[in-house]
């Protein structure tokens, strides 16, 4: 038996600009550490000696509702810091083997299905189009990945429009 | 003990028994359920001479014929591949800072056991020791691995059976910053501590046992994979390597790399590049877990050694959430922006019926499920109207009710079990007022609010806590030969979120890269810290349709008999595609 998540009826209206959010790269991790009043420690502790309410952590942003919408901004964001890492040394471009040499053996083994044009390299552009087309969200946005990044300079100009399955 | 005969080349036997080998592996179950291999099967531990043979008539393979029985080849097969006992006394302290990268050993405690699963002799190594959790090989540096981190684990493998079909699991416990002593030895070890939840005796009514009873565990998912235990940083004995310390992998993000690259250290070293492999997690891990598959997919075969058996490489087949948060925002009692208690309500009303017998005839599921409805369509928007951001969460009231107001309050005082004057005090009365609420004389569980101690003598959360802490130590150096003179860590420093406070859109990437992954997620209704009813929301509002399964337990539902068979039925079936050979 196998579990797929499936289409849901969905209780947000989709829209590129409806729900005003902070930056998207404020969910990703990775942040420098901050001195914090480590306030969600040992909640989910095993071994407690006491569960404490501890207060929220005034240092991170409020984070929006973790919506359908909210959880594809994430991953196009973590998509292109992946992306743009990778290619820092390649000019936005990457070729299956400076995927492997990033250690994107993901993108890589790939690599055949997402060069749509077949010229050896893949853009951002084919590999959001290639994860979108895999996504089991039912519901995607259409407005350009380019605003989603959380490094905008690096990124060549974006004309895809993502499409629901 | 009559001797037994196996035909060992090609590992392959041929031939069934007779009456008399039947009758002598009837002796070898009923010798014991863990015995030691060498003294139980020298005999077919060596490659001995068919003593009979019928010539093929076709003159093709010979066939052979040899007085021999499936339990013996299994023991001869197991003896030839198996690693032989080891015993270890690793000199390392854990309690003190990082290691010296030279004073880390890879050889791990290793001893044979076997058990009875399924009526059948089935032999297994139990291996305690450490790997080295190398950093991802860098392209800039000529692909130099940074050793990062010394990782315990505590293993249990079925080494006769063939890797590419032989699932492993690695499982964890949360925290941050647990061991992964409760799934090691409540849940699905070879051998448990029985804890049977909710009970808990007279005699332990004033402090908890120091001891509970170790059992075999006739449920142990060794009948489906191997199992690999694995204890985050500075907890057990993981600790990290000069000049890291653990404080750089004590972070959501941090942590989840470290233990991909354990996995991927694991696959490495015992040449599991083709076997299916699953992860397991609970509490936390249900934020680590989905971050980890994601990374473990990014990866793919990138830091894979050269698998020398051609086989082709298994990445991950699946995922296993066992009481997860799926996001610290929402999670009652995590004080998110977005947590409230009607994700906690229907888990609420669970506690309250056991104690007060509140649902009728009802079943458990549609008691639940007449929670969650309530909680819907009448909590949530009573909520809504009071919510009061401006005072703390638990100061939330309602000082002149409407009429309508008071038909919900009412509502609530029904399936809670907690009068209405309580709720209209503290609308968003959370886990720990709602204890103290529903039996003021009692501590009740947080974990598993089934449990109770007369006269709050001591938090039921700690009821196994010191039986299991002691059992560890015991079974360290009895059962996995590895002694270690520091004591195992239960415990080790907690982190926090970072920013990073949901799994759920890596648990959607992870379905992206791999939407054949398999995702498994089980609850138990009496668990206050993980509610079930909050994942269900979470899924939902991230958009994403997997199915909860319930069961009657609480945080640890595998501490709970009546709940562990129906658990380990619904987890061979997730199982069962990938395991072939679980069953011979």
């Amino acid at each position: 038996m196998r579990y797929y998540p499936q289409s849901i009826v969905c209780l947000i209206i989709m829209s590129a600009t409806a729900t005003p959010m902070t930056s998207a790269g404020a969910f990703t991790g990775s942040f420098s550490p901050v001195a914090v009043g480590e306030p969600h420690q040992e909640k989910f502790m095993r071994v407690d000696e006491k569960v404490l309410n501890l207060p929220r952590d005034p240092s991170i942003a409020p984070r929006p509702k973790m919506t359908e919408e909210l959880v594809q901004k994430t991953m196009d964001a973590d998509l292109k810091a992946r992306f743009d890492s990778a290619a820092a040394h390649s000019n936005n471009m990457l070729t299956a083997q400076q995927a492997r040499d990033a250690n994107w053996g993901f993108l890589a083994d790939h690599f055949d299905e997402i060069d749509r044009n077949r010229d050896g390299y893949v853009s951002f552009d084919e590999v959001a189009a290639y994860m979108a087309a895999r996504s089991p969200l039912r519901k995607r946005m259409s407005r350009p990945l380019s605003r989603l990044s959380s490094n905008p300079q690096l990124q060549p100009p974006i004309s895809l429009a993502r499409v629901s399955a | 003990m009559k001797a037994k005969f196996v035909l060992l080349a090609g590992l392959v036997c041929l031939a069934a028994c007779d009456s008399d080998s039947r009758s002598s592996s009837d002796n070898t179950i009923s010798e014991g359920t863990f015995g030691s291999l060498l003294e139980q099967v020298k005999a077919p531990a060596s490659v001995t001479e068919p003593t009979a043979s019928t010539p093929d008539n076709n003159g093709s393979t010979p066939a052979v014929v040899i007085p021999v029985d499936e339990e013996a080849r299994v023991a001869g097969l197991y003896d030839a591949i198996a690693p032989k006992d080891n015993v270890v006394n690793d000199p390392n302290k854990y309690d003190n800072g990082p290691l010296e990268l030279s004073a880390v050993d890879e050889t791990p405690g290793t001893k044979r056991h076997k058990m009875t699963l399924h009526g059948k002799t089935v032999w297994f190594t139990a291996t305690a020791g450490h790997l080295i959790a190398y950093g991802q090989k860098d392209a800039q540096n000529s692909g130099k691995k940074d050793p990062q981190a010394s990782i315990f684990y505590e293993a249990y493998t079925r080494d006769d059976l063939p890797k590419e079909n032989r699932s492993v699991t690695f499982l964890f416990n949360g925290g941050p910053g647990s061991a992964s002593i409760w799934l090691h030895l409540g849940a699905w070890g070879p051998k448990r501590l029985k804890v049977d939840s909710p009970n808990i005796p007279e005699s332990a009514q004033n402090a908890p046992p120091e001891a509970l009873p170790l059992v075999d565990n006739d449920l142990t998912l060794l009948d489906q994979t191997d199992l690999v235990f694995v204890d985050a940083i500075s907890t057990g004995y993981s600790k990290a390597i000069k000049p890291h310390t653990d404080s750089d992998f004590q972070g959501v993000d941090t942590d989840a790399k470290l233990i991909r690259d354990f996995i991927t250290s694991y696959n490495n070293k015992n040449n599991r590049q083709s076997s299916p492999k699953y992860i397991y997690g609970e509490s936390y891990s249900c934020i680590r877990v989905p971050i980890v598959a994601k990374l473990l997919q990014d990866a793919g075969t990138t830091n894979f050694d050269a698998d020398k058996s051609g086989k082709p490489a298994n990445i991950l087949s699946g995922i296993i959430l066992n009481s997860p948060i799926l996001d610290y925002e929402s999670n009652v009692d995590s004080d998110g922006k977005f947590s409230t208690n009607a994700g906690a309500l229907p888990t609420y009303a669970m506690i309250a019926d056991y104690h007060k017998h509140l649902r009728g005839t009802s079943t458990l599921a549609s008691y639940a499920d007449q929670a969650r409805r309530f909680s819907f369509n009448k909590f949530a928007p009573l909520l809504k109207k009071y919510r009061n951001e401006n005072a703390p969460y638990d100061k939330w009231k309602i000082d002149n009710p409407t009429a309508e107001d008071t038909t919900v309050l009412n509502g609530l005082a029904a399936l809670t079990g907690v009068v209405a004057s309580a709720w209209q005090a503290d609308l968003n009365m959370w886990p720990t007022p709602f204890r103290d609420n529903l039996m003021p004389d009692f501590a009740l569980g947080y974990y598993d609010g089934r449990l109770k101690i007369k006269d709050h003598k001591y938090s039921p959360d700690n009821y196994e806590k010191t039986a299991f802490a002691n059992e560890i130590q015991k079974l360290l150096p009895e059962f996995l030969n590895y002694t270690n003179e520091t004591k195992y860590a239960l415990k080790g420093r907690s982190w926090t979120t970072d920013g990073h406070a949901s799994s759920l859109p890596d648990l959607t990437q992870a379905l992206t890269n791999d939407p054949d992954m398999k995702v498994l997620i089980v609850h138990g209704y009496y668990d206050m810290a993980t509610p079930f009813y909050q994942t269900e929301l979470d899924l939902s509002g991230a958009g994403l349709n997997i199915p909860v399964h319930m069961f009657e337990g609480g945080h640890m539902i595998y501490y709970s008999e009546a709940a562990r068979a129906p658990l380990k039925k619904l987890i061979d079936e997730y199982y069962v595609p990938s395991v072939v050979t679980a069953s011979n």
